[in-house]
């Protein structure tokens, strides 16, 4: 090898080195773009807008999916919360009416034991309400997961592709195709480029496949999973109401003649009320049921608004300790 | 090659127009089916005559992907012409172009002389652009128009070979600084002491004519 030989393969070598490090230098100026937030070439942004939105779709998904979790435990934990004072209650009234040798007490007995079944038959709910919390699970762990990983490999490869966009840009600003030196170090750019956007544009192309394929199940795995609660629910609601209309059934034309009957009714339900309104939420509905089955047998009676008093000052929005009084004490608690 | 002069050319548009095969039929007569995306930019240069005088083309056929977009303003600094492409089979491709005429008004000197092409003329069947529309653009915002097809070479070489006979008309009524670098016309070599007294001329309105 002859000296000028020599000097030409050391350059030529020296050269790849240069490249190398120039390619680094881009890529990290990019990350810094994008980690300091500074403003990067919109052109560049534009053309990833179809990229961004599914991006958004994926994140949307995560996000949701974990609030799912989350609300699937609560409304667990509540079923339970509510099964038991549900139970309680129907004990309650049940003991409470095995005192009462009236008709009233009969319907309290009944009623408890309507109210015990429904506690049951609650619980119930929890099979399908699993599986669903299963199923989001394991959909979080492999689909997302799994595209999180190609998600992240695209960013990787954007940043990369950016990089050498920026590199390009700067060796453009001089560039005048009869001058040998310019056009081989932009053939060299040209290439990178050509590289890093081949990549960029390929697992973009994933991204977006596999974006759309986890709505896509995802979807497919809620109808599937809920139809299963729904049916339970309606099956629950079913046996239910069907207990409760035969009672209401068996007492028709029943008529609560005896005032003190009532009276007792009133204070049992104002102390439930009382104890049942923290948790308001989930006994308000328990209480409607409550309510409407009583309301019906006290028509005839004329104190009628003492129960729509009572209902009305269940808004669960108000202070639950204004439960059962005055109107007059309610508006001086306000004031 | 000696050239009288070297006329530097760039080719803008949306992506898929027909840019490079357009290039390509000019300087090689060839016609590419296949899309083969630019990246950044190429070139191409081929002579012609214009009035007995050898004229060198210098082509830049630059990326219409809009991620190119602010790399390619590099590109329009010292151009003396410009073929602005739209395919006619493509209506967002003519939707774009004031975006690309204010592109090259802004980064491109004065002078330049642009050329609107609506390319694929060949495919008279999908035709969404009729062509009433790009001349009454052209007319519009004062440029030349023509359609083209880089498949059929049909009216190709006149797309060049017309821009270039303007920016020479525009050289010989003195409005362009050949001496300028940044007008996109270089001097040949030979040529250079013949055409100094053009050069000189520039600023007068008359002096261009006698030269020649
Ligand atoms: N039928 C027909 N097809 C054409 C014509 N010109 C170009 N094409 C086709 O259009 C496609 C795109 O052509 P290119 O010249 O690569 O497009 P471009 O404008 O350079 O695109 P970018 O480099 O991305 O900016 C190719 O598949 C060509 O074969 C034409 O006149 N007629
Ligand atoms: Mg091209």
């Amino acid at each position: 090898m002859s000296r000028k030989q020599w000097i030409a393969h050391y350059f030529n070598q020296d050269s790849s080195v240069v490249n190398k490090f120039q390619q680094k230098y881009w890529k990290t100026k990019q990350t810094l773009i994008k980690v300091t937030g500074k403003k990067e070439d919109k052109h560049v942004v534009a053309s990833d807008a179809d990229l961004d939105a599914k991006l958004e779709v994926f994140h949307s998904v995560q996000r949701t999916c974990m609030e799912l979790l989350k609300v699937i435990e609560q409304y667990q934990r509540r079923i339970c919360l509510l099964s038991q004072e549900e139970n309680e209650l129907g004990r309650f009234l049940r003991s409470q009416g095995s005192q009462d040798k009236s008709r009233a007490g009969k319907i309290m007995q009944a009623t408890g034991k309507a109210l015990c079944f429904s506690s049951q038959q609650r619980l119930a709910l929890r099979v399908p309400l699993c599986r669903l919390y299963q199923e989001v699970e394991t959909f979080r762990y492999r689909a997302i997961s799994d595209t999180w990983l190609t998600v992240n490999r695209m960013e990787q490869s954007r940043t990369e592709y950016r990089g050498a966009l920026l590199w390009m840009k700067d060796v453009s600003q001089e560039l005048d195709p009869d001058t040998h030196k310019q056009m081989e170090k932009f053939r060299k750019v040209q290439a990178q480029v050509r590289l890093t956007k081949t990549r960029f544009d390929k697992l973009k192309n994933d991204v977006c496949q596999k974006v759309d394929l986890l709505g896509a199940s995802r979807c497919n795995l809620l109808s599937h999973v809920l139809t299963n609660y729904q049916t339970t629910l309606l099956h629950f609601w079913e046996k239910t109401s069907h207990t409760m209309a035969a009672i209401h059934e068996s007492f028709k034309g029943c008529q609560p003649n005896d005032v003190s009957a009532l009276k007792v009714r009133k204070e049992t339900l104002v102390a439930f009320l009382y104890i049942y309104y923290v948790d308001y939420n989930a006994v308000y509905c328990v209480f409607l049921v409550f309510f409407f089955f009583f309301l019906d047998t006290a028509e005839s009676i004329k104190d009628r608004s003492v129960w729509f008093n009572l209902f009305a000052d269940l808004d669960p929005l108000t202070n639950p300790d204004a439960v059962g009084r005055t109107d007059r004490e309610h508006e001086l608690n306000t004031a | 090659m000696a050239y009288a002069y070297l006329f530097k050319y760039i080719i803008i548009g949306d992506t898929g127009v027909g840019k490079s095969c357009l290039l390509l039929q000019f300087t090689d007569k060839r016609f590419q089916p296949v899309h083969d995306l630019t990246i950044g930019v190429e070139f191409g240069a081929r002579m012609i005559t214009i009035d007995g005088k050898q004229i060198k083309l210098q082509i830049w056929d630059t990326a219409g992907q809009e991620s190119f977009r602010s790399i390619t303003r590099s590109y329009y600094r010292g151009a003396a012409g410009a073929l602005l492409v739209y395919d006619i089979t493509r209506r967002d491709t003519f939707n774009h172009l004031t975006t690309w005429l204010e592109d090259a008004r802004q980064h491109s000197n004065s002078n330049m002389v642009i050329m609107l092409i609506g390319n694929k003329s060949d495919l008279e069947s999908r035709r969404e652009v009729k062509k009433e529309e790009g001349e009454a653009f052209a007319r519009e915002h004062g440029l030349i128009f023509m359609e083209t097809s880089a498949k059929t070479a049909s009216n190709v070489e006149e797309a060049f070979i017309n821009t270039a006979k303007e920016i020479y008309e525009k050289i010989q009524e003195g409005v362009f600084d050949i001496n300028n670098e940044a007008n996109g016309i270089k001097i040949g070599p030979q040529h250079a002491a013949t055409n100094s007294s053009l050069a000189g001329g520039q600023g007068g309105q008359q002096a261009g004519g006698g030269c020649c």
